[in-house]
């Protein structure tokens, strides 16, 4: 029997294609086909996804297990059905995973890269049965690295909830909650209503943020994870160091390469720590009824965060992870600062200014230095004195809370910073989604854009008055806009009959809806290029199927021809080219979703 | 034109204020020193008769304006239908009056009108404009006076056109002035002295410019010959900021450039082996490929 990806996970939404296509490289054409099937009918039994799929129900729920293990499926017993419902998670690991790989091997070592190579490839595992499997020397060090990848957060220890749909966890202990505050005369219904909501939220954040007892053991002298705990790879510490790596490339655009290179090292210290990108109390209906719930739960969990120490940053911590490296030498320059070309005599060496400066540097409290400017001195322009790294730090860090309308971070004083993460989000995905306008629509689209968000509300010929361009060039522009969905039209009726001839047209910006938008455009990118590599790739099957045989293998140069060997080159070149443009994608995609 | 002394001395205290002066009547009976007002009706229907004074009337008062001689003269020699044309486009002022409403207020022929018109803008009394808002119309104005600036549309038009040019090159031009404020080295070549990577001022830096700044160097560097109010270089600046490269400091009311418009404008060299971000990609950055492999951004739309 052959088994099909139905024609509808192409079509039904850009995500579903991607997903499938994924599912289909990775996992194979029946777990696509289920995936798809879950992905059009929403959540169901076994025997239904084997109805609606045609796949045999056995095969069904074989493959089950294999995509629940994967993080790919989440299930939910309730009474004697069994539910399935789709993940992606799993797939977006699967995405992410020459990133995720290089990543870890750049930051730990091989060791660490071959665990969470071996986690993502088997989805979860019980710590004793990945040990068992090395001889004792490597097992030793094995249980060493899984102990540091835990302590970072790359690893997460497997809890059964893990594998349940959140809303019906929440959903439960909403239940059981609602049974064990009972209705009485002296309490309102909306108050008690409020009050199990409150009970259930800590219920769940106990539930969902508390980790095992007994977490390690110590075997032998040495300490290391419970070998009974099932691990996996942690999702959500890869999405942070991605917000990070967008912060970053925000902060080089915006303040400069050395401003950001300090940056980096306070969002390093700050990652493990940091708020969850997307934290779980968004993922359930209901919890969070308006933007402004939404607003404070997430700077409550901010400013619990940086209360308790954990979301802060001090500078000599920041100074002395500074790689050494980076030269911050001569990159802060007083306003006194005489151009160089001009009046060479007056610019003095750092080691001058610092034999100059009799004072010493001013010291707080904390023993943080602080700079000292001297307003009347026209003699110098590096504002130095005594440690200079530390100085010049301090004015980096300055430079990124004050110089521009971004808050890259924010002092908190003693010599402490933190970064408002949650406002940031937002600002990222505005410069983001701005500057692609810029580079795909042009400067004068990004005019149009950005004057429309500030005016709100406004007709094409205060556009053209306040932009300062042609009224063609202004509707011609409009148009490309509205086609790609960056601006919305709102008619403003002028008759009663609404005559479309006396109607007039504003034009209005929505961040959402855009996003919305662009995100299935670039999703919809992403899957094009991987139909491409799997288009030309099957277009040399032969070739390729001929590489993979035993014999060949490894002889290629004497058994293939001349023009075999020019055109697996070329696939291969173009295969790369493919990937690199598909990683750019995945980067911005990451940003808006 | 023989004139009575009084009405003589009448119109010359009234044309030692200046031209735009209304009178009420009894200033005028003051001129003369009468308290009689069908004296006065004698003497101002007598410099009526001669083009000397126009009857106003603001709100339930009437009021007198003095008409200086040579002006008078020149519409005493002017034909009947030119002498009323010539006193709608004069009332008009620098807004201009439109041909069409010329006829309807006259009631005259439309070959009449255009033969008067023809007449007047041949002595130079009236000249012909082209307005902005309505540029297929053919308006007409007092041949001394400047158009407005609604007429005009102001610095940015051309011949009633939108001069894109010169808006680009006094938007570079402030960029540019603004950019070397905010970046002590953003046009230098590199130098010992400055770290090549990023030189920046410190945070506390106030010599960020404002718009009488950029007046001031716009005036002193000679850059346009056109005359420009500060409200002009504020749109000039929003612009800027439309397009990111300023950023306005609202607290001062200042503005500084962007870093990103440094990059974009090429003063920032950018290593090859830096990692992608959207910010720092160069369209000579783009990946080399074959035309089969190009995924378009649009492509989900036209999908």
């Amino acid at each position: 029997m052959v088994l099909n990806v139905p024609p509808s996970a192409e079509t039904q939404s850009p995500l579903s294609n991607l997903l499938t296509l994924v599912a289909k490289e990775h996992l194979g054409e029946v777990p696509a086909i289920i995936i798809s099937t879950l992905i059009s009918h929403g959540r169901l039994t076994a025997k239904e996804i084997s109805r609606r799929s045609k796949v045999p129900i056995k095969l069904v729920k074989t493959t089950l297990v294999s995509l629940i293990q994967l993080n790919c499926m989440l299930y939910w017993v309730d009474k004697d059905k069994v539910e399935y419902q789709f993940q992606d998670t799993g797939l977006f690991v699967f995405l992410h995973s020459g990133e995720i790989i290089t990543h870890i091997k750049n930051k730990y070592d091989e060791e660490c890269c071959e665990i969470i190579q071996n986690l993502i490839q088997l989805g979860n595992i019980k710590v004793s049965d990945y040990l068992k499997s090395f001889d004792d020397e490597t097992r030793y060090s094995r249980s060493l690295k899984l102990s540091q990848l835990f302590g970072d957060g790359w690893i997460k220890i497997l809890q059964p909830h893990d594998f349940n749909p959140l809303e019906d966890v929440w959903n439960k202990i909403y239940h059981e909650t609602t049974k064990n505050v009972p209705r009485s005369a002296t309490l309102s219904e909306v108050k008690r209503v409020a009050e199990i909501k409150e009970l259930s939220k800590e219920k769940l954040s106990h539930l969902l943020e508390n980790l095992p007892k007994d977490l390690y053991t110590t075997v032998d002298g040495m300490k290391g994870l419970n070998p009974k705990l099932s691990i996996g790879f942690n999702f959500k510490r890869f999405e942070k160091f991605l917000r990070s790596k967008a912060l970053i490339a925000l902060c080089e655009s915006r303040v400069g390469r050395l401003s950001a290179e300090v940056y980096k090292v306070v969002l390093e210290i700050l990652e493990k720590q940091s708020p969850d990108p997307k934290p779980y109390i968004n993922e359930i209906d209901g919890i969070i009824n308006t933007p402004e719930e939404k607003q404070s739960i997430f700077e409550q969990i901010e400013n619990k965060l940086i209360d308790n120490k954990s979301l802060t940053a001090k500078i000599h911590d920041i100074v002395k992870k500074l790689p050494q490296t980076i030269d911050l030498n001569n990159s802060i320059l007083t306003h006194n600062f005489v151009k160089p070309a001009t009046i060479k005599k007056r610019v003095v060496s750092f080691s001058e200014i610092e034999r100059t400066i009799k004072k010493p540097k001013i010291k707080m409290e904390d023993n943080e230095a602080i700079i000292e400017m001297d307003e009347d001195d026209n003699d110098y322009h590096t504002p130095t004195n005594g440690d200079g790294n530390t100085n010049l730090v301090i004015q980096h860090l300055k430079l990124l809370a004050f110089s521009t309308k971004i808050p890259f971070i924010m002092e908190i004083g003693n010599g402490s910073f933190t970064v408002p993460y949650n406002k940031l989000n937002d600002i990222v995905k505005e410069y983001t989604y701005d500057e692609l306008i810029k580079k795909s629509l042009g400067v004068d689209s990004l005019r149009i854009l950005r004057c429309i968000r500030s005016l709100k509300l406004v007709d094409e010929k205060t556009v053209s008055n306040s932009v300062l361009l042609k009224e063609k060039v202004v509707r011609n522009e409009i148009y490309k806009l509205i086609q790609l969905n960056v601006i919305e039209i709102q008619e403003i009726p002028r008759s009663n009959d609404r005559a479309a001839s006396k109607t007039f047209f504003a034009f209005r910006y929505k961040n959402h809806s855009n996003y919305q938008f662009l995100r299935n455009s670039l999703i919809h990118n992403i899957s094009s290029i991987l139909h491409n590599i799997e288009d030309f790739k099957f277009q040399h099957k032969s070739l390729l199927e001929k590489c993979q045989r035993e014999d060949v293998k490894g002889n290629e140069q004497e058994l293939l021809l001349e023009s075999e060997l020019r055109i697996l080159n070329q696939l291969q070149s173009r295969e790369i080219n493919n990937i690199g443009k598909l990683n750019r994608l995945l980067s911005l995609l990451e940003i808006f979703n | 034109m023989s004139l009575s002394t009084k009405a003589n001395e009448l119109h010359s205290k009234m044309t030692e204020h200046s031209s735009d002066t209304l009178f009420k009547e009894d200033e005028l009976m003051s001129f003369i020193g009468t308290s009689s007002a069908s004296d006065l009706l004698q003497y101002t229907q007598e410099l009526l008769n001669n083009n000397l004074i126009k009857i106003l009337k603001q709100g339930d008062a009437l009021m007198f304006q003095a008409i200086a001689t040579n002006e008078a003269n020149k519409i005493s020699n002017m034909a009947e239908d030119e002498a009323m044309i010539y006193s709608y486009i004069e009332s008009s002022g620098r807004e201009g009056i439109w041909t069409k409403t010329i006829k309807a207020k006259t009631n005259l022929h439309q070959h009449i009108v255009m033969r008067c018109l023809k007449s007047l803008e041949n002595q130079r009394y009236i000249k012909s404009i082209k307005s902005v808002k309505h540029p297929t119309r053919k308006i007409y104005m007092l041949y001394n006076l400047q158009p407005s600036i609604d007429v005009t549309g102001g610095p940015w038009f051309t011949d009633s056109e939108l001069d894109s040019e010169f808006i680009d090159s006094l938007t570079t031009v402030i960029w540019r002035f603004i950019a070397n404020k905010t970046y002590p080295s953003a046009f230098q070549s590199p130098s010992q002295n400055i770290n090549p990577l990023q030189a920046s001022y410190p945070h506390n830096y106030t010599g960020y410019v404002d718009i009488n700044n950029i007046m001031d160097f716009i005036i002193s560097s000679k850059i346009t010959n056109i005359e420009l109010a500060p409200n002009d270089i504020r749109s000039l600046c929003d612009v800027l900021v439309y397009e990111d490269k300023l950023e306005s400091i609202e607290s001062a009311d200042q503005y500084k450039a962007t870093w990103q418009s440094i990059v974009d404008g090429g003063f920032v060299n950018i290593d090859n082996d830096q990692e992608f971000s959207i910010f720092n990609n160069k369209s000579e950055n783009v990946i080399d490929e074959e035309e089969d492999d190009l995924v378009y951004f649009d492509s989900w739309v036209l999908h």
